[in-house]
């Protein structure tokens, strides 16, 4: 199809012998970026130790049993809900847990409900990821240790149960601590089918813990990638040019490179990149280097030619996506009444309170990466890539990250650490300013979307009709991945085939490749797919003069943990029951991905003029709930992160280069504009879900549903501030 | 160049005295507890204390703080402060953590100069602050919890 082009765009390496070579390593890179551990890590009581019992936990001779967390921590709370759950099954006592970071590439990081290949922290799925295999690994352990107390004590096995980090015979009450135990249990075998603890023995599992996370949080010693140093650095600032794909042409630096403290002045693939003795001079050189960029095609894009691309899109014909069933056109035919709709989001930038950096250490063979980053994978990828080296020696140091929301690898930094710290000759650690992480993210895609809803004489769906032009995650972020599931991508999940029953449906997508770079997102194509769907049911709904939220529960009466969260929602938030001035919409999501059914209601004050959003109340049901509270706090963010997108943030486009630049004007909510909420967890059943993204999914259509009851006007272009209302 | 940081007098030789506050304790003192995240004053990460006063010390100049005393979250001390950042555990105020040690200092100095505030000026004294993993409300309830124990 005839789009923005951005072929070239995509391919940042500008010299034809360059782009050969990528196209000849690029995607093996990631493949070949793990580093398998040569044998058995069972270091346990020997000297120096690790205590090191299996991937996922040690025991120390102090008593202290270290969860050893490889799924990146960006505020989701996984590390300490993984803690928990090797807690819980080991038998540890949680005073005498801790958890430390890892960035190896071992297989048994790899999240199987993930891309393969790659490890990776995504798709909200730590716990569920890895929930097998953080209690295989501690049953085996917690195995381990009691055969060693069984011959210490001179005891059958089967007397001995473990609890409070102790190994204790029922009998005599007698029992062995865990570090007094640890050396001779990893000497054990390792049972390859250790018995997993029964749902009633996992006592700390269902507990609203207290986050390990958060005394270094408050007390300022939490360490981040921009906090971490390499020996001997030097700081680099850096450029990019106007447009995603931008190369230079010619660099003065007449004046910068005289500049105090400057040591090197060089083009990195987008821009260019000053390197000196401290950040400040940097900075300060870069403001007085004048570069010129070669055209690009992507110069011409712009909101505008986005938009008509997207429209373009909608009139291909596309891919069917899954979901789609029965006979649509006779479902419309059949149909009392057809709604129709056009909805439409823009690009959206992350804007982690942590800009994106990255230090590296370039030392012939000896290559060490320094960053937040929730794939070691990928951007031991993007280094060796950019070097044209063998990934797997490189070593990635991570710990926390300044917030993650789907931002958290990226080519572009690492690559210009990498680049700048081989010229420099020292490592160099390379901070991007507010403006060039606002500018040059993995924006959330941009979509543009038509639907229809065929209505029976008595209110209900019997046809929708959904089609989306937007770009793919898969085909932009994992293109190997996406190589082989083609033309299947994201942005087709969820589009049709909902829990809402409606017996014929089509949906449609049209992959429309943008001019700046896409990624991962909090919510993905969820939020899209679920702003026209939530909002199309609650036309229908008023249509037939029908109670937005009786309407959804009368189509969702099968499934009772879905009327469940429903009905306590509405009882949370007093629905239909509102002070006068007060006005509610309500939405819903249910994903298997996830594991969720939520629901969610925003209650608006004041007018069109002068909205205010009052509160939000929002019940979950994600399966199994490891930790409460921290299910609570992870849906309430979500849910505040989606009401943030939704009421204010867009990128727009001109002269192909983003024109947000600081958080003057990409707008993210602030405290005085943030509304009360309750959130609700509903913990069922034996299998964890998902918290982290689902909060965000369903904010963008209650919103707008509570602003067509406060002010009769659907909005179906995010952000609503601005088109259509102004928030107070 | 002389400023008092966190009780001790540091000399700083041959700085420019255009670079932001923000850069020297962070890179030339190693304090990496005060947080870059815009460079214009226009969210709050890297709050410190300039004699008691909350400033922005990325958009604070050297030359503006010479002679002066700065505070940063790794000393930030006295009952106000002691009564903030145990609300903020009690609460399980951070998620990813990075902007709280600027939500920190802003709440410590609002609480220095109105021990009970009402909702809209805690509003109005946090608002510069941005918390984009949204844990407004848990810092709202926090400063309430500080102000209480404060007040007893």
């Amino acid at each position: 199809m005839n789009t923005v082009e951005t072929s070239s765009g995509r391919e940042i390496f500008a010299g034809p012998s360059r782009r050969g070579f990528l196209e000849a390593i690029g995607t093996t890179a990631f493949v070949l970026a793990f580093h398998l551990p040569v044998g058995p890590a069972r270091a346990a009581g020997s000297p120096g130790g690790s205590g090191q019992f299996n991937a996922f936990l040690a025991i120390g001779e102090d008593d202290i049993v270290t969860a050893i967390i490889a799924q990146a921590e960006g505020g989701q709370g996984n590390s300490t809900g993984m803690t928990q759950v090797i807690a819980a099954e080991l038998g540890a006592a949680w005073p005498r847990m801790r958890y430390r970071f890892t960035s190896e590439r071992r297989a048994e990081y790899i999240n199987p409900m993930l891309y393969e290949g790659l490890v990776l922290t995504a798709g909200s799925s730590s716990i569920p990821g890895f929930y097998d295999a953080m209690r295989r690994a501690a049953a085996a352990t917690r195995e381990m240790l009691v055969a060693a107390a069984a011959k210490k004590m001179g005891v059958n096995p089967g007397d001995l149960f473990v609890s409070e980090s102790k190994v204790t015979h029922a009998q005599s009450g007698r029992y062995l601590t865990f570090g007094q135990l640890a050396a001779a249990a990893a000497r054990e075998p390792v049972p390859a089918e250790p018995r997993l603890r029964a749902r009633k023995e996992l006592l700390l599992i269902g507990q609203p813990l207290d986050r390990l996370d958060v005394p270094p949080k408050v007390d300022g010693s939490a360490r981040f990638g921009l906090d971490l140093e390499a020996p001997d650095m030097l700081y680099a600032a850096v450029r990019h040019g106007p447009a995603y794909g931008s190369t230079v042409a010619a660099i003065d630096d007449a004046k910068a490179k005289t500049m105090p403290g400057v040591r090197l002045i060089m083009p990195v693939p987008q821009g260019v990149a000053v390197v000196a003795h401290q950040y400040w001079q940097a900075v300060k050189a870069l403001a007085e280097v004048r570069e010129t960029y070669a055209s690009h095609p992507n110069d011409n894009a712009s909101s505008a030619t986005v938009e008509a691309a997207l429209r373009q899109g909608l009139e291909q014909p596309g891919t069917p996506t899954m979901g789609s069933h029965g006979d649509v056109a006779a479902g419309m035919k059949s149909a009392a009444k057809v709604l129709e709709a056009e909805f439409s989001m823009p690009f959206l930038s992350h804007a982690c309170m942590e800009p994106v950096s990255c230090t590296a250490r370039v030392d012939g063979d000896q290559i060490e990466l320094w960053l937040s980053t929730k794939s070691p994978s990928l951007d031991a990828g993007h280094a060796a890539r950019a070097l044209g080296i063998d990934p797997s020696t490189i070593v990635v140091h991570n710990e926390y990250q300044g917030g993650d929301f789907g931002r958290r690898s990226g080519m572009e930094h690492t690559t210009e650490a990498v680049l700048l710290a081989k010229a420099a000759g020292r490592p160099v650690k390379v901070v991007w300013t507010r403006e060039e992480d606002l500018r040059v993210d993995q924006h959330r895609t941009a979509f543009l979307g038509r639907v229809r809803m065929g209505l029976a004489a008595d209110g209900t769906p019997v046809a929708y009709d959904a089609k989306i032009a937007c770009d793919g995650l898969w085909q932009r972020l994992f293109p190997w991945f996406y190589a082989k599931k083609k033309p299947m991508d994201l942005p087709m999940f969820s589009l049709v085939g909902s829990s809402y029953g409606i017996p014929n449906e089509a949906g449609t997508y049209v992959n429309v490749p943008l001019p700046v770079r896409i990624g991962a997102f909090r919510g993905n194509n969820d939020t899209h797919n679920g702003f026209m769907l939530e909002s199309m049911i609650d036309d229908a709904a008023r249509a037939a003069d029908i109670d937005p939220l009786a309407y959804r529960r009368k189509l969702l009466s099968k499934d009772a943990r879905s009327t469940a969260v429903l009905d306590r929602a509405g009882a949370i938030a007093g629905w239909g029951k509102v002070a006068a001035g007060r006005h509610q919409g309500v939405a819903f999501w249910q994903s298997d991905f996830y594991r969720c059914r939520l629901a969610v209601i925003v209650e608006v004050s004041g007018t069109a003029d002068a909205l205010k959003v009052e509160r939000l109340v929002g019940v979950c049901d994600s399966g199994l709930a490891i930790n409460p509270m921290l299910a609570e706090r992870a849906v309430e963010a979500g849910m505040i992160f989606g009401l943030s997108n939704a009421m204010s943030e867009s990128v727009t486009l001109s002269g192909g280069a983003p024109e947000q630049t600081n958080f003057d004007s990409y707008q993210v909510l602030r405290i005085d504009q943030a509304p009360d909420v309750t959130v609700e967890i509903i913990s069922v059943g034996d299998e964890p879900g998902s918290f982290g993204e689902v909060g965000t999914m369903p904010m963008c259509s209650a919103l707008g549903n509570a602003i067509v009851s406060a002010t009769g006007k659907r909005i179906r272009t995010t952000p609503f501030g601005g088109n259509g209302v102004t928030f107070a | 160049m002389k400023l008092t940081v966190n009780g001790q007098e540091r000399v700083l030789e041959g700085v420019d005295p255009d670079m932001p506050l923000l850069w020297a304790i962070r890179d030339l003192l190693g304090l990496k507890g005060t947080k870059f995240g815009c460079g214009r004053a226009l969210c709050g990460a890297c709050t410190v204390h300039l004699d008691g006063q909350p400033v922005r010390s990325c958009s604070t100049s050297l030359a503006d703080v010479e002679g002066r005393r700065v505070t940063t979250i790794e000393a930030i001390s006295g009952p106000v402060a002691e009564a903030v950042k145990s609300a903020w555990i009690k609460n399980n105020v951070p998620q990813c953590g990075y902007c709280q040690s600027g939500q920190i200092m802003t709440a410590v100095a609002l609480l220095e100069s109105i021990p009970k505030p009402s909702g809209d000026e805690v509003n109005s004294a946090m608002s510069g602050n941005i918390c984009r993993c949204g844990t407004y409300p848990r810092i709202r309830a926090a400063i309430a919890d500080a102000s209480k124990h404060l007040g007893q």
